[in-house]
């Protein structure tokens, strides 16, 4: 019998190009790995690193190829699995530059290298890998695609958490990782299959139609939706679903902890706005006039406050600064939520902007922790006494990322906080802004005990205070991070008004 | 009596909280990656009928991305329980203190 | 006599889920699985989905079972047969009940919308090879190529993470 094949047009590639070359860097990283193993460690790291730099001036050459149409409504690839649009726009540089920041940071930690610098050169492979997968989850408007791409990024995490053992613990996070992930994937399945039997449909827009028809119960879709919900939240780290993200961050390298802390969270929001976005809010600012029966706004509200208090409320009584950046970083989760309440336009480039400034200064003070733990061996509070005035400069930055992280102005975490509160503001919604500005007072001691320890405690009698030796690449790469937490603090409307647009020219 | 969706959707359903339930109440890792399996494969049923139902392929090719999906989660949390049970000659997540807390 | 291949090979199927789960034994429970999958590849074959229940066989009963019992037995010993403390059987109802109660609810609406009768009979090539290959190939070829990364994945993450570092051949 002769088959009918319908191959999609190929030229649709051309607009996939990054991801393309990100996958072809990590087969070249991979393989090369392999040819020089334990000889020459730097090939895997320069390959990745070009990889990354060559995918990122594609994806830039892209977003600004589009800007300048003045319609950057998205180019579906392949029929209707994919499409690249203003937003995937956005989040392909996002994840470039975490994964380049985070690549540069983590050849000289060693943690990752080792100490004799051994081959590790998988981890480079798998990060640049994990950048293309990230891409393609901001991309998908498809359940399927939607659903493998999840898998890819969820299967390339449980293996960077697994195969760099630093302990027992961190092989027993890791398998707690893959277990609870299994599950909540799975239970995230059975709302989608349920969606796909209500609607009849696997593309975005043909949910939304069939939405559209009211053919829907409403309390069917209320509870797929929780299914749903459920899968997205584990890949996010929201709370009833955050158990994993403490230990998994405690026990992998720190360089790993922190691409866990941005990448994975920042691609499952951007899969969550384009799913809800398009399917419920029919891509207008209508809000959720789709599934009036269902209370979305209280539903994520509730959400979000449960995961802000407890990263918050938890955070206070860590005594391992790495423990509680996962936690922090729980929090922080919270409060991007808190723009997802209403699935406005506004709320949403507010979450854009808030990943932004986020990533830059998570990564920052995840990259601090790398850099003292080289020379201490150590993420406990009490080691860090007086560690500020033994390396003043690096001391300085991590104070810039924790007081942005606070939300302290004039930093580029007020700024981002300040988005998202008028967003909610803007609706009425009081008693949410309260408690998140409380929660915001909260992660003040908490932060600022770092900041104490590392500055004001006087160390015990005896304590080395020789000066720490840096590596010249990890100044470069905290500054690169510092210096636009600040300007981001004092100039930020060029970027608001890229997240905007971003979001004003998502394809439906 | 005529066998209707509804009969393959609480087949489904039945499995998917069989699967669950072991989930929750065993203690043996490796029976816990199997009763995944099983939610997959009731997820895999629910897809099938509906394929059926709408008469649209797409069901089955989500089934088959499935198939491939439960064979990589499968390998790697083995791989993953191997390597703890090589350290700690046990696979039980009750020992596995940090797991459980 | 459709109904009764469905009675058949669902209470069949069910109770190879409930022996999986009941069993003890890793060994005896992952047999339990090899013949619920089986009597889900029946299932398959009553949905017109011929090429998915011949994949049910030999890449779930075959190729992933496979794997499971093969680590069982590698790292068989005591502490793989019994489990100390499982959850006591009168506790049972209690896990099993709410997510039940909620599929039931789910289904029994989706029932309301008159989603229950089929819609015409399905054609001769439904499900069958050249069916899914056209899709496979045509509208889901992206897909097919994301899973492929999704193996390459998982075979390069089984063996960094099986890997003795101390064997490797370079040290």
């Amino acid at each position: 019998m002769e088959l009918n094949l319908n191959i999609p047009s190929w030229s649709d590639l051309r607009f996939w190009l990054p991801e393309a070359i990100l996958c072809i860097t990590f087969l070249v990283a991979l393989l090369g790995d392999l040819v020089v193993r334990g000889r020459r460690t730097w090939v895997p790291f320069a390959v990745s690193v070009a990889g990354l730099i060559t995918a990122g001036a594609y994806a830039v050459a892209a977003m600004n190829h589009g800007l300048d149409a003045g319609q950057f409504q998205g180019h579906t690839i392949m029929g209707s699995l994919m499409i690249v649009d203003g937003m995937a726009g956005f989040f392909r540089l996002l994840f470039i530059f975490a994964s380049l920041v985070t690549v540069l940071f983590a050849w000289t930690s060693e943690e990752i290298m080792g100490k004799r610098r051994e081959n590790k050169g998988e981890f480079y492979a798998l990060t640049v890998l994990l950048t293309a997968a990230m891409m393609v989850m901001a991309e998908a408007r498809d359940l399927l695609m939607l659903f493998l791409s999840m898998e890819a990024v969820g299967l390339i995490s449980y293996v960077m958490a697994g195969y760099m053992r630093t302990s027992l613990r961190s092989s027993e996070a890791s398998l707690k990782y893959v277990l609870f992930g299994a599950v909540s994937s799975a239970i995230m399945l059975y709302g989608m299959s349920l969606l796909y039997g209500m609607t009849g449909a696997m593309e975005f827009d043909g949910i939304r139609n069939a939405l559209i028809s009211g053919t829907v119960d409403p309390f069917a879709l209320l509870v797929v939706v929780v299914l749903i919900l459920a899968g997205m939240s584990y890949k996010i780290a929201a709370v009833p679903f955050h158990y994993w993200c403490p230990d998994v961050y405690e026990g992998a390298p720190t360089p790993v902890s922190a691409i866990f802390s941005v990448g994975p969270k920042a691609a499952g929001f951007a899969l969550m706005i384009r799913f809800f976005y398009t399917t419920f809010a029919a891509g207008t600012d209508a809000g959720t006039q789709l599934v009036q029966d269902i209370n979305w706004p209280l539903l994520v509200a509730v959400m979000s406050v449960a995961t802000m208090t407890y990263g918050n409320l938890v955070a206070l009584r860590q005594t391992n600064v790495k423990r509680m950046l996962a936690y922090s970083s729980i929090a922080h989760v919270g409060y991007l939520l808190m723009g997802f309440v209403l699935l406005s336009s506004a709320g949403l480039a507010s979450i854009l902007f808030y990943l932004l400034v986020y990533t830059l200064m998570n990564l920052g003070a995840f990259f601090y922790v790398v850099a003292i733990n080289n020379h201490l061996k150590s993420e406990e509070l009490s080691d860090y006494v007086g560690i500020g005035f033994r390396a003043p400069w690096a001391g300085a930055m991590m104070v810039i990322f924790l007081a942005s992280l606070t939300g302290v102005p004039p930093f580029a975490g007020f700024v981002g906080k300040f988005y998202l509160f008028t967003a909610v503001l803007d609706k009425q919604w009081f008693w949410l802004a309260i408690v998140a500005a409380l929660n915001s007072v909260v992660s003040l001691y908490y932060y600022f005990k770092v900041v104490r320890a590392m500055f004001l405690s006087t160390p015990a009698e005896g304590t080395d205070m020789s000066p720490l030796k840096l590596h010249w690449l990890q100044y470069v790469v905290l500054a690169m991070l510092a210096i636009p937490t600040l300007a981001l603090g004092l100039f930020f409307e060029e970027f608001k008004g890229l997240a905007d647009m971003a979001i004003g020219m998502m394809g439906g | 009596m005529e066998i209707t969706l509804t009969h393959y959707l609480l087949l489904a359903a039945a499995i998917f909280v069989t699967g669950m339930v072991g989930f929750i109440v065993r203690r043996n890792a490796i029976v816990m990656l199997m009763c995944v399996e099983l939610m997959l494969s009731s997820v895999n049923i629910v897809f099938a009928a509906f394929s059926r139902f709408h008469l649209d392929g797409g069901g089955h090719v989500f089934v088959l991305m499935n198939f491939a999906v439960a064979a990589a989660e499968a390998a790697i949390g083995l791989a993953i329980l191997v390597e703890i049970f090589r350290r700690r000659r046990t696979v039980n997540v009750d020992d596995l203190k940090t797991l459980m807390e | 006599m459709e109904g009764f291949l469905f009675w058949f090979c669902g209470s069949l199927m069910l109770l190879g889920s409930l022996m999986t789960v009941t069993q003890r034994s890793a060994v005896v429970s992952a047999v339990w699985l090899i013949f619920a999958f089986i009597c889900a590849a029946g299932i398959f074959a009553l949905l017109n989905a011929s090429f998915l229940a011949v994949m049910q066989v030999l890449v779930y009963a075959g190729a992933i079972m496979v794997l499971f019992l093969f680590v069982i037995m590698m790292l068989q010993g005591p502490e793989l047969e019994g489990e100390r403390k499982l959850l006591k059987l009168p506790m049972w109802p209690a896990v099993a009940v709410p997510p039940m109660a909620i599929a039931v609810m789910i289904v029994g609406y989706l029932q309301n919308k008159g989603l229950t009768q089929w819609g015409p009979d399905a054609p001769e090539s439904f499900g069958g090879p050249n069916h899914v290959a056209e899709l496979l190939l045509g509208k889901y070829l992206l897909a097919f190529e994301l899973i492929s990364i999704v193996l390459l994945v998982a075979l390069i993450g089984a063996l960094a993470i099986g890997k003795d570092e101390r064997k490797l051949p370079w040290k």
